[in-house]
């Protein structure tokens, strides 16, 4: 081929205010660019895992590909069609191809995340992909654009070779390479350019079909099989369009005559191609059906409309008629039209149909996107500008223009890029909007009589199952074994079969057959573990067998339903069998739904987790604990444990105050107050160094948190010193066991130890409770069948506050009685009783049958007379072999095994607050429960009432806070003590100071005694003590011997024998004292408190409360 | 330029065969046969409580950074979320929909998202270098060396599963569930199959899996919706879904029967059969060429009317 003569460099200023625009756009480009590599796609783009194809690949490639079509349309008229008359527009299309090519390789390099590995298709090769045949076509295409264009170099360069300075010895060898390549590319041109409009077509098409893999995903106005079809169409059509825009476009921009003499018969082509591709797809969106969605106004169909009519139908209707063909502005317009119609489109398919399913957020092209974008363009016209500088290019010869000629050609192109610049800002401006508009859219009566001949029974379940499976702990082991209350859970629901659902048939039998409680008790049959059928899960052969772990929690789930794990939304509330009564609240009614409640997450070893080395103080320690736990440090700042003050909703007048404790102002007949008495008083704290009024309460560092999670039995707390322990602790080694609270730490390091010594305070508590059997504690026994359960089994515990109500404190964090898990109809497995024994529920708590007497092997103090102390008395040893007197403290009564005082008790207590006047005619109680006999939410409670003599003021009528520690235990000066003491306490002291009686009563809920030891009915109802017993109502049975029913329970006369100090209750009946609690007598014979009760009603005058 | 007929075609045919070799990695689709005996999930969505514990195990197993709030706190399931390079399973809640009337009694539905490992995979078609692979045990797995990070995975999936680095710089990756490939591979159970409390997903082989899910249908009338999600969905999943609620209140797409692979596979192994296509094109334009005198070069056709010939079309125009 030689059309030498005409094409030719171009010779005009280079630098022109557009190309300065240009290099501008190029910088910035440049530097976004910068920001992709350093930083990342997400640092400069709006990508993310919802959209993560946008403009890079909508325009820059998808773009970038159509609208060098151009390249192949001009090659296939003019070489393969031989139509010499367009060779004139061939070398610029052929340019802008290469270019548009090269560009598109550049931009696939900024979106392809892993761009060094952008050569891995041709190693990797996946035949299945359309993107991997769009790859290799583009790149061989790309190179076949380099062939085709190598004539145009050695047209420009051949004879002309003149290398500067040392080079120039290399020009022959350059000439001749050059000659070389010549005469090749003449020979093998025409493959070539076969070779070019067969891969443009297969590419073309393909680049269509790339969105076929996502049908879901592709709006249906473009997502159509054709789509490939419709891909190459398009380019065809926007093939001429395209270098009509740039050669008018390049004519305007050097000054020169538009080469209408090539592009008006060239434009007679365009509305054919236009119209085929148009016909093809309204055609395919007729069959489709797709129409339907054209006007429904979201912003994908606008968006279509727009690209269908305006620039496609608009452009095609343009050049139908010869006149706008003929005019060079016209024919710019219709073209531009078009082009940005392709452009239009390939945005659409790529990224305004897109539409993901799960639409988090929505997609706009970010800045950097744009910069990126743009750059790429400018950096393409410059290239272009730059080569046609150089190579020959565009025409030789070209036509100046008039000054007329040129004044108005430039009027009207300029009116034309303008409408078209507007055009396609007012489509780049809708898009988004309406893009974001549309975001707003998105049993049985027992066969027998007597249920010890029933099996099973629920009286032989077992009380409580430690489930702590391998099989469980195979897969998963975040959380310590469920303590499951089995008999708490047989009691409420009565029927095993509600959980023991199925039974095997036969040995090895995994599916079983559905039971009934009646079946089971007709064959007299236990029913079969759990572990029966459910063992690891996913066992092909029993897939729709749960594995036990599934098994478990799908059970348990059916009824601890999710209800409390989104405290705003209450879904529905479970109401809880467990609790009921006057006592159960909301809050407490429903069963536990998070994984907590039922078990503990596993400590994990700390040994590798606490770091530290060396000599560390306990302030140290704390430090290290805190680098993990702040949150529970932050959440010990707001407990009792730490305030020593806090809610006291049941102390009455008080209920609403959060600053009640013994921080502030509770007082007792123990070591009396602590004001002025921090350093020993505060050894029980859980801080380091409470020694005076200004201790930081806010100090996290402060807290000790060995005292509580102590597992290795060495953490104390040395007596005196404000809390800190005692010297010379292996701190570290402690540290690095640290583990769940238990009952060593809650109650040896501090509770058993109330009042400074073994269970001098608490009635119900002291070390025995260490390691006690079950018939001392049923709950807390270790041996015997006890449960062995841990403090915090009972005593819930949330972000470190502790649920319990107690008597001698007003603090309480969170409710807690017996009937959170034996109901308050908690007697079963005896039918002839239960009835009765359920009856009492209501006026008698759980304590007072199964505690019938409390420090059974302690002693605890019970009277303390203060106004001995500093007396000359010699101490003599009781028979506990406790002393009787205190130089220091006065002289006391020990008691052990001492049965309870009874008091009608509804939940609150009057409490006597520091500066309160005390009671002139008589005891002054500093804590008493609040109920009556009238009082129906009142029932009657055992409580330990701790009686003595402590200093008041003589003046002012109200108790002293005397200065002991540093105090009067050194100077044995009641006037000084008393002065220091109420300065602490910030209350005048009025010089003249007496002793006064105070009581103070103490509940008792430890200590619970098995149900064999409870008191028996004989013990309080005398009448049940003659005969007939219950014959009085019921009939004689035979199988029943009702004298020995009625003495069912604690035997004092064994417990004596043993060696308790009980003689004095052999034989005792009455024992709760009707008489003292308001009852006429026993109610079984005077009636009850609102109701008559059964036969022998001696005393009717009392007028039932109920109609 | 003169160039015998006899040296033209010779050239012609080279250069064809040219084109054929470069693209001659083009091989014949095969049609995945989804095995029965390949693995997979049945999660039974009425099962589910939100807790969270496969997101937890999930993470710690395949080492993912630890979230900004922790596995124990719930609420975050009251916004919809999907997986992303950090996550590769992910619960979400979804109220019924008379939630805050009256009648509304239901529970929420709890549902857990990740890879559905598809029989057919988009991704899998999709990826250019093949990094996405379907395993025989029905794992689709990823290989980071292969990957060029285009992302036409993340476009292909129905599913909208795969992930990517988008913060790195440096080796960003696509993430996605890998469904424990090494551990079932070892006979082990993926992560979140192991963990789960309630045993919401049931790992078997799919032909088993669907008979239970049969089985939980029939033995729960009125329970689950007449559907087994991932049974046909894009030509069957390995995960399958049970529900309660219909899947698209759930937060499940609508998706069509066929795997979308079957359409693009078919187009590009019908074009490429043999190299027909490229191969006819290549003769046809090259026997236009000698018949329009292109060889005889030079020689000027100056006819004003001219007939165009291009894909058989043939117009004529002033």
């Amino acid at each position: 081929m030689s059309h030498h003569e005409i094409a030719a460099p171009v010779q005009e200023k280079f630098l022109t205010p557009g190309v300065m625009v240009m290099l501008g756009l190029m910088v910035i480009g440049g530097m976004s660019v910068a920001t992709r590599f350093i930083f990342g796609i997400g640092a400069v783009s709006n990508l993310n895992n919802q959209y993560p194809w946008g403009i890079w690949i909508g325009i820059d490639v998808a773009t970038g590909v159509a609208l060098a079509a151009g390249g192949f349309t001009t090659g296939a008229i003019a070489y393969v069609f031989n139509r010499d008359q367009y060779h004139a527009v061939i070398r610029p299309a052929l340019l802008t191809a290469m270019l548009g090519y090269t560009f598109v390789v550049l931009g696939l390099l900024v979106d392809i995340g892993r761009y060094w590995n952008i050569t891995s298709p041709i190693f990797n090769h996946n035949g299945n992909s359309v993107l991997f045949e769009v790859a290799i076509c583009v790149m061989i295409y790309l190179h076949v654009l380099y062939f085709e264009f190598i004539p145009i170099v050695t047209e420009r360069f051949m004879g002309k070779v003149n290398l500067p300075g040392f080079l120039s010895g290399m020009n022959n060898s350059v000439e001749t390479i050059l000659a070389v390549a010549d005469k090749v590319a003449a020979k093998v041109m025409f493959l070539f350019i076969i070779a070019g409009i067969v891969l443009s077509c297969l590419h073309q098409s393909s680049l269509g079909s790339l969105m076929l893999i996502a049908p879901s995903k592709v709006h249906p106005l473009w997502y159509t099989p054709i789509l490939p079809l419709l891909f190459l169409l398009s380019a065809f059509a926007a093939g001429y369009p395209m270098v009509v825009f740039e050669s008018i476009l390049v004519s305007k921009s050097f000054g020169r005559e538009p080469e209408m003499d090539v592009l008006t018969p060239l434009a007679k082509y365009m509305p054919v191609l236009m119209g085929l591709y148009m016909a093809v797809k309204v055609g395919d969106m007729i069959v489709r059906g797709s129409y339907v969605y054209l006007l429904d106004g979201t912003y994908q169909s606008n968006s279509f409309l727009v690209e269908m009519i305006v620039c496609v139908f608009m452009p095609f209707v343009l050049l139908l008629f010869r006149r706008v063909r003929r005019s060079p502005g016209l024919l710019f317009f219709a073209s531009t039209i078009f082009v940005l119609g392709i452009v239009l489109n390939r945005i659409n398919v790529f990224v305004v149909a897109y539409t993901p399913p799960y639409k988090l957020v929505s997609y706009f092209p970010s800045v950097g996107e744009i910069f990126i974008t743009a750059g790429l363009v400018a950096t393409l016209m410059f290239t272009y500008r730059v080569c046609v500088f150089i190579f020959p290019v565009l025409g030789a010869h070209p036509h100046e223009m008039t000054r007329k000629r040129r004044s108005s050609q430039k009027a009207s192109t300029k009116t034309t890029s303008t409408v078209s610049v507007i055009f396609f800002a007012v489509v780049l401006i809708t898009i988004p909007h309406s893009a974001n508009a549309a975001d707003g859219s998105q049993k049985i009566k027992n066969l027998l009589p007597l249920e010890e001949n029933i099996t099973p029974s629920i009286a032989d379940a077992p009380k409580m199952m430690m489930i702590n499976s391998k099989v469980v702990n195979k897969y998963s082991d975040f959380y310590e074994p469920v303590r499951f209350m089995h008999s708490k859970h047989a009691n409420v629901l009565k029927d095993c079969s509600i959980c023991h659902h199925r039974m095997p048939r036969e040995e090895g039998d995994k599916y079983g057959e559905p039971v009934s409680m009646l079946q089971l008790q007709e064959r007299e049959q236990e029913p079969v573990s759990c572990s029966a059928c459910h063992e690891l899960p996913f066992d092909p052969k029993n897939l729709h067998t749960p594995g036990l772990k599934g098994a478990y929690h799908q059970l348990c789930m059916d009824c601890h339903r999710e209800a409390e794990q989104v405290p705003h939304m209450r879904g529905a509330i479970q109401y809880s069998a467990m609790v009921r009564g006057p006592i159960a609240r909301t809050l407490d009614t429903r069963a536990p739904t998070d994984c907590l409640a039922c078990h503990a997450k596993k400590v994990p070893n700390h040994n590798e987790l606490v770091k530290l080395t060396g000599s560390v103080s306990p302030v140290d320690v704390t430090k290290n604990c805190l680098s993990c736990h702040k949150e529970e440090g932050e959440a010990i700042l707001k407990t009792s444990h730490w305030n020593w003050h806090g809610p006291s909703p049941y102390t009455v007048g008080h209920e609403k105050r959060m600053d009640l404790g013994k921080k502030t102002n509770t007082i007792n007949n123990f070591c009396i107050s602590l004001s002025g008495n921090w350093a020993r008083c505060t050894s029980c704290h859980i801080g380091y160094g409470w020694e005076d009024d200004n201790f930081d309460f806010t100090d996290m560092t402060k807290i000790d948190c060995l005292v509580c999670h102590d597992q290795t039995g060495k953490y104390k707390k040395a007596p005196p010193s404000a809390g800190l322990p005692v010297k010379n602790l292996d701190l570290i080694t402690i540290a690095q066991n640290v583990g769940r609270p238990s009952r060593d730490t809650c109650g040896m390091n501090c509770h058993f130890m109330g009042g400074g010594g073994d269970a001098v305070k608490h009635g119900d508590m002291s070390s025995f409770l260490s390691k006690p059997d079950k018939s001392h504690d049923v709950h807390m026994g270790v041996s015997g069948g006890g449960l062995d359960f841990r403090c915090q089994d009972c005593h819930k515990t949330r972000n470190h506050m502790i649920s319990g109500r107690s008597v001698s404190v007003p603090v309480a964090e969170g409710d807690l009685s017996c009937e959170y898990c034996h109901t308050d109809k908690p007697h079963i497995g005896s039918e002839l009783i239960d009835h009765h024994l359920n009856k009492h529920t209501a006026h008698i708590s759980c304590q007072t049958c199964h505690i019938p007497i409390y420090s059974k092997k302690n002693p605890t103090k019970v009277y303390w007379d203060w106004s001995d102390a500093g007396k000359a008395i010699k101490p003599s040893k009781d028979k506990y072999g406790k002393s009787n007197f205190s130089d220091k403290k006065g002289s006391f009564i020990w008691k052990e095994a001492i049965k309870p005082e009874y008091a009608w008790y509804n939940g609150t207590v009057k409490r006597y607050i520091i500066g309160d006047r005390i009671n002139e005619n008589g005891v002054t109680e500093l804590t008493k429960p609040v109920g009556s006999l009238k009082d129906p939410s009142s029932r009657i409670y055992p409580f330990k009432v701790h009686r003595g003599k402590q200093i008041s003021d003589a003046v002012h009528k109200r108790l002293i806070t005397p200065k002991l520690w540093k105090g009067f235990w050194d100077h044995k000066d009641w006037n000084k003590a008393a002065e220091d003491g109420m300065k602490a306490s910030g209350m005048e002291y009025s010089g003249k100071y007496e002793f006064v009686e105070t009581a103070m009563y103490w509940g008792l809920t430890h200590e619970v005694v098995p149900k064999e030891q409870a008191l028996s009915c004989a013990e309080c109802h005398a009448s049940l003590t003659k005969a007939p017993h219950c014959g009085a109502c019921h009939q004689e049975r035979p199988d029943v011997d009702f004298e020995a029913l009625v003495h069912k329970g604690v035997d004092f006369k064994v417990l004596a024998e043993q060696g308790r100090d009980v003689k004095a209750l052999i034989g005792k009946t009455n024992y709760i004292d009707y008489k003292a609690l308001g009852y006429d007598g026993d109610p079984i014979e005077t009636g009850g408190r609102f109701d008559k009760l059964g036969l022998g009603i001696k005393n009717d005058k009392k007028i039932p409360l109920k109609k | 330029m003169d160039i015998s007929r006899r040296s033209f075609f010779k050239v012609l045919g080279a250069g064809g065969a040219a084109l054929g070799a470069g693209l001659g990695t083009a091989s014949a689709s095969e049609i995945p046969t989804p095995s029965l005996d390949s693995l997979g999930c049945l999660v039974d969505t009425t099962l589910c409580v939100g807790c969270r514990k496969c997101e937890q195990t999930c993470n710690q197993r395949h080492s993912l950074p630890a979230p900004d709030e922790s596995f124990e706190e719930l609420t975050v399931l009251e916004k919809e979320r999907r997986m992303d390079e950090t996550s590769y399973t992910v619960v979400n809640k979804y109220y019924p929909e008379n939630i805050g009337t009256l009648t509304w009694r239901e529970r929420p539905t709890f549902v857990k998202f990740q890879c559905m490992h598809c029989n057919d995979p988009s991704c899998v078609s999709a990826c250019i270098v093949g990094a996405l692979t379907k395993e025989k045990n029905g794992a689709v797995i990823y290989d980071a060396k292969k990957c060029i990070g285009c992302r036409y995975c993340m476009v292909a999936c129905p599913f909208q599963v795969p992930a990517y680095e988008y913060e790195k710089a440096l080796a960003p990756q696509v993430r996605k569930c890998t469904f424990c490939f090494d551990y079932v591979e070892d006979g082990g159970l993926p992560a979140c199959a192991q963990v789960c409390p309630r045993e919401v997903m049931t790992f078997g082989k799919k032909k088993d899996l669907l008979k239970l899910a049969e089985w939980k249908m029939k033995n729960n009338p009125g329970k689950y919706v007449d559907h087994i999600y991932g049974e046909k969905e894009v030509g069957g999943t390995s995960w399958l879904y049970l529900a309660s609620e219909p899947f698209e209140t759930i937060g499940f797409p609508k998706l069509s029967h066929d795997a979308p692979p079957r359409l693009t596979e078919k187009i590009q192994h019908s074009l490429f059969q043999y190299f027909a296509a490229p191969v006819i094109l290549y003769t046809f334009l090259g026997g236009v060429m000698m018949a329009t005198g292109f060889m005889k070069n030079g020689k000027k056709d100056n006819e004003t009317k001219e007939k165009i010939s291009q894909k058989g079309d043939t117009h004529e125009s002033s």
